[in-house]
């Protein structure tokens, strides 16, 4: 065990499938030398080396594209692009080829591939480096979605998307990066990917999150807790495929529900939790189910003001509980 | 060596011949040549039965290959089945017929069979590929495997094997920015990759989409190699292929071929021929025709021989049909399969 930032656990991480495995490589926009942006690769490229730890050309389809290529033929890449805003190029690498090489060849091919991307706001990244695009991908079939909020977390389940057969989206937070710190287990730590996590108890209502809004929704628990409000907080942790069990459950036993995103409220991932909510919970519904989001504007501004009027906050999301357990 | 049985042909060309090692001499050996020559007329065959087929039975089978025969079949010739890797585009039927695809895979796959070995019956028909074969499985979208190619190629360079990667793609492939990101990337790391242009566009005058340059100065620029053939012609195809794998054996880095050849249908619904004046410019022209003529004046294509060749293309491209036509759909709910596999761990 060791106190690890996700940074330094999503590194961890890395370095150590790496060194498990010499067909995994990770390949990026100054991945290499510099070590990425974020300090993710910190440090490989001198244990590893060029060829396994490839400084890419600023082209975020070719790095995609490559890595769906270089599994085909065996590797194992993680493919960093910079920041998720810029994913877009990739849209169609990452959809149309990556997501549907197995369906389309019936299983002949398959595409072993991590694309890791720091996603998020409240960082004063403005309109093109705050951006959340989860619900873009997680609506790909073929695709996996992992979002995790915590250090451990995102060491163990790196390394079981390092070892998972199919394609996966790693988005990290980059606020979350250096925000908490945790105990990490050495070696060994695997968490499979699907699962949900309840990170507190609660009776009153549920609320699901990923990713900072996760750290957000348990302060705002923890300051409902004090008007005597109990309220779960469920870390999804993944978003494709979906721990719909874990929802229905926690939805069962509150009988009212919460989604937290900082993507935009319209065609978010939380409609979907929504959706499952009302149709499969709905006899066990005490109120709305309620979404807090971003506003339906096409991104974060960088000024102040605006991007806090933008993002969901610990207050915000209170005062959103306080509603709904009133209901 | 007979040519003719279908069974030989079900296991394509050089997948009959499975050679160990090419070599220029080996591949204009006799009975290559002849195979190699079949092969063509088989993809030829395909292509005329495909166009009467969508007329009579509820598919969609029309593959635009005429013309391209003997740059395909030259390409096959200079690489080893199973061994290197290529990635095709949807019209290089005469290509993967030589590295192993059957007639009767090319009609499972037309029909949307479950015995479609590609694809089970899910892609439209073009999109070749087997893994025991290394002929990648590419999608409808021009120019998006070309990258893929360079990651293929890439992964080659640093486990230290020795395989080529030959990629495919019309002339419209190489104005998509994936060709131009994986041309890139593969000079960059000087890569064994070839890359074939099969650009047929000359037949219906230039369409002007770029300023200036050759293709081949594109490829120069991105630190490739380049040339642009005659890809009518085999033996000018053959050896420009060998001088890029060659090359690509030799760590000299990558090729681009950029092979003009004739487009000898139509674009108008339904396929077929284009119109009389239109192939008369063309006379002489037709790859197949050439090919006949280069076997014929060395003695090695008998004029009976010939029409025996293209009786039996006929006859097992005709069976094919017979069985696809048999062959069993898959079942509705068995298209949930093979999202994801079921494997917690790839091996």
């Amino acid at each position: 065990m060791a106190e690890m930032r996700m940074i330094e656990a999503v590194r961890a991480a890395i370095s150590e499938e790496m060194e498990r495995d010499e067909r995994v490589l990770v390949m990026g926009e100054d991945v290499g030398r510099k070590g990425g942006v974020f300090g993710a690769t910190d440090g490989l490229y001198a244990k590893f080396g060029e060829a396994r730890v490839l400084d890419t050309p600023l082209a975020e389809s070719g790095i995609v594209g490559v890595a769906i290529g270089a599994a085909l033929n065996g590797l194992i890449p993680i493919a960093e692009i910079q920041f998720a805003d810029f994913i877009h190029p990739a849209f169609d690498q990452i959809v149309s080829e990556a997501a549907r090489t197995r369906y389309r060849s019936n299983g002949d091919w398959s595409v072993p591939i991590v694309i890791r991307a720091p996603f998020g706001g409240g960082v004063h990244g403005g309109l093109y480096h705050s951006q959340s695009v989860e619900a873009f991908y997680a609506h790909v079939p073929g695709l996996k979605v992992v979002v995790p909020s915590m250090p451990a977390d995102a060491k163990g389940l790196l390394k079981s998307a390092i070892r998972d057969p199919d394609p996966v989206l790693f988005l990290e937070h980059k606020k979350v990066y250096r925000l908490v710190s945790e105990e990490v287990p050495a070696g060994e730590h695997l968490v499979p990917i699907g699962p949900a996590v309840v990170r507190r108890e609660g009776t009153r209502l549920s609320c699901f999150a990923w990713g900072l809004m996760t750290h957000y929704c348990l302060q705002a628990a923890e300051q409902l807790a004090a008007g005597g409000i109990s309220v779960e907080v469920v870390d999804l942790r993944c978003l494709a495929p979906l721990d719909r069990e874990t929802i229905l459950e926690s939805v069962r036993k509150t009988g009212k529900a919460m989604i937290v995103h900082e993507d935009n409220l319209t065609g978010g991932f939380g409609a979907e939790v929504a959706a499952i909510i009302s149709e499969h919970a709905f006899d066990s519904l005490d109120g709305p189910v309620v979404r807090v989001a971003g506003p339906d504007i096409p991104a974060m501004p960088f000024n102040n003001p605006q991007e806090e009027f933008f993002m969901p906050n610990p207050a915000k999301i209170a005062e959103a509980m306080k509603k709904l357990a009133a209901y | 060596m007979p040519i003719t049985s279908q069974g030989q042909c079900q296991r394509g060309t050089l997948g009959v011949l499975a050679p160990k090692v090419q070599s220029t001499e080996r591949m204009t050996a006799p009975h290559t040549l002849l195979a190699l020559y079949h092969t063509m007329v088989m993809a030829r065959a395909i292509e005329r039965r495909l166009w009467v087929v969508e007329h009579t039975e509820p598919v969609n089978g029309y593959l635009r290959v005429s013309g391209l025969e003997a740059v395909q079949v030259a390409a096959a010739a200079a690489l080893r089945p199973g061994r290197d890797w290529i990635v095709p585009c949807p019209t290089d039927l005469a290509l993967c017929l030589a590295v192993g695809l059957s007639p009767l895979d090319v009609m499972l796959a037309v029909f949307g069979r479950a015995d479609d070995p590609a694809s089970g019956g899910r892609q439209t028909p073009g999109a070749f590929g087997s893994r025991a074969a290394r002929v990648v499985m590419t999608s409808a979208a021009a120019g998006r495997h070309v990258v893929q190619a360079a990651g293929i190629a890439y992964a080659t360079k640093v486990s230290g094997r020795d395989e080529v990667t030959l990629v495919c793609t019309d002339e419209r492939g190489v104005q998509s920015g994936d060709w131009h990101e994986g041309i890139n990337f593969a000079g960059a790391h000087a890569l064994p990759l070839i890359c074939l242009i099969e650009d047929r566009s000359r037949s219906e005058g230039p369409i002007a989409q770029h300023s200036n340059g050759s293709t081949v100065d594109r490829a120069e620029a991105y630190g490739l190699a380049g040339e642009t053939i005659d890809g009518g012609d085999f033996d000018t195809a053959l050896a420009a292929f060998g001088r890029a794998s060659d090359r690509a054996r030799s760590q000299g880095g990558g090729t681009v071929i950029h092979a003009l050849a004739v487009e000898l249908t139509s674009k108008a619904p339904g396929g077929g021929l284009r119109p009389p004046e239109e192939l008369e410019a063309l006379a002489g022209q037709d790859p197949i025709d050439r090919m006949r003529r280069r076997l014929l004046e060395a003695g090695v294509l008998e004029a009976a021989d010939d029409e025996q060749i293209q009786r039996d293309c006929a006859s097992v491209v005709a069976a094919a049909v017979e069985e696809a036509t048999a062959a069993p759909s898959p079942d509705g709910p068995r298209a949930l399969d093979n999202v994801f596999s079921r494997a917690q761990e790839h091996g």
